[in-house]
């Protein structure tokens, strides 16, 4: 998928990827290509300033904790703010899919009403 | 590789210590990662793949700029409540330490005195006033994904409004020394380490505030020079 398209939705992509549970920036980008069936490859490095710009809004909230492999890892979860921006923003984006389902759908028989 | 391409993103983030040592370290972790659940039979070749995968590091930091940018103003704001907050409490300890120590002006300077009170007091509140306006500001300011020009003109408006929340704390301040000093002309001793201690933090609180506008300000006007050339 283009990755102009994919930085339009990159906060909501993010938000939305943290759903399931707090997590570090690469297990962020691994659930992102799950969840969207490998669809879905953006630059990796584009992910922490969106990451930054998110908790600086109050979306989300981050600690330091230490990995197994001893390293120090930033882990980011939603916070209540966050999880109804996610809410919202389900909700616009399932309007505005059912709108474009409905121009481009195979019912369309693009004749004028 | 991982380590020129760190070297490149810390020299790209320079502009912003603080943020740098927490993005290098975060990123430091994910190619380190993303390193090691890569098919090594040619290390150089996986360096190259995950370096690649991450992104240019100048256009990353291009991105954080707004972020920074939002975060300096957002501390200057904060700094500028603090400060404000603090000289009201060292004016008001002065005036209570005045009233138990029985400490009034001298007839001569009560004229001079009077005018200072005066000219303290709207420039404290002026500075009060515009010092919340600022944070108002501030805190409405939403951060875009990437550094534009309504984003900038915004952070030139704050820097404007740090600056001139600054110079009426100033003005108060020195008011406050001058006050202070006609207070201690005659009546001097160990009473006297509670007037000299307070004005001495709100000296200290309007130079703090005073570099960090300064600094933040200067990084504000100049935002333009951290988009990706």
């Amino acid at each position: 998928m283009e990755g102009e398209m994919l930085k339009g939705h990159l906060d909501m992509i993010i938000l939305a990827a943290l759903s399931s549970g707090p997590a570090h920036g690469y297990a962020i980008i691994e659930e992102i290509r799950r969840r969207s069936g490998e669809a879905f490859d953006l630059p990796e490095g584009t992910i922490y300033p969106a990451l930054h710009r998110l908790q600086q809004a109050g979306l989300l909230s981050s600690r330091w904790v230490t990995a197994e492999s001893g390293r120090r890892r930033r882990v980011y979860a939603l916070t209540a703010r966050g999880t109804r921006a996610l809410a919202e923003q389900r909700a616009v984006w399932q309007q505005f899919s059912a709108a474009i389902r409905g121009l481009l759908g195979p019912t369309h028989s693009g004749k004028p009403a | 590789m991982i380590a020129a391409y760190m070297k490149r993103l810390e020299e790209s983030l320079a502009h912003d210590p603080g943020l740098s040592a927490r993005v290098l370290q975060e990123v430091r972790d994910h190619l380190e990662e993303a390193l090691a659940a890569e098919q090594l039979d040619d290390p150089c070749a996986a360096e190259r793949r995950v370096v690649e995968r991450f992104g240019d590091p100048c256009e990353l930091a291009a991105q954080f700029a707004p972020v920074s940018l939002a975060r300096c103003a957002r501390r200057a704001g904060v700094a500028i409540a603090l400060a404000t907050v603090a000289i009201l409490v060292m004016m008001k300890a002065r005036v209570f330490w005045f009233a138990i120590v029985q400490w009034r002006l001298s007839e001569d300077v009560q004229t001079v005195a009077n005018l200072v009170i005066t000219v303290d007091r709207y420039a404290f509140w002026l500075a009060a006033c515009i010092g919340a306006a600022s944070l108002l500001y501030i805190a409405r300011l939403h951060t875009p994904a990437r550094l534009h020009a309504d984003f900038q003109k915004h952070l030139r408006r704050a820097a404007g409004l740090f600056i001139l929340a600054t110079v009426p704390l100033g003005v108060s301040v020195m008011s406050d020394l001058a006050l202070t000093v006609l207070q201690l002309r005659t009546v001097l001793g160990l009473a006297a380490v509670v007037p000299i201690t307070s004005i001495a933090i709100e000296i200290g609180c309007i130079a703090v505030i005073a570099f960090m506008v300064g600094n933040a300000a200067r990084r504000l006007a100049r935002s333009e020079l951290l988009q990706p050339r």
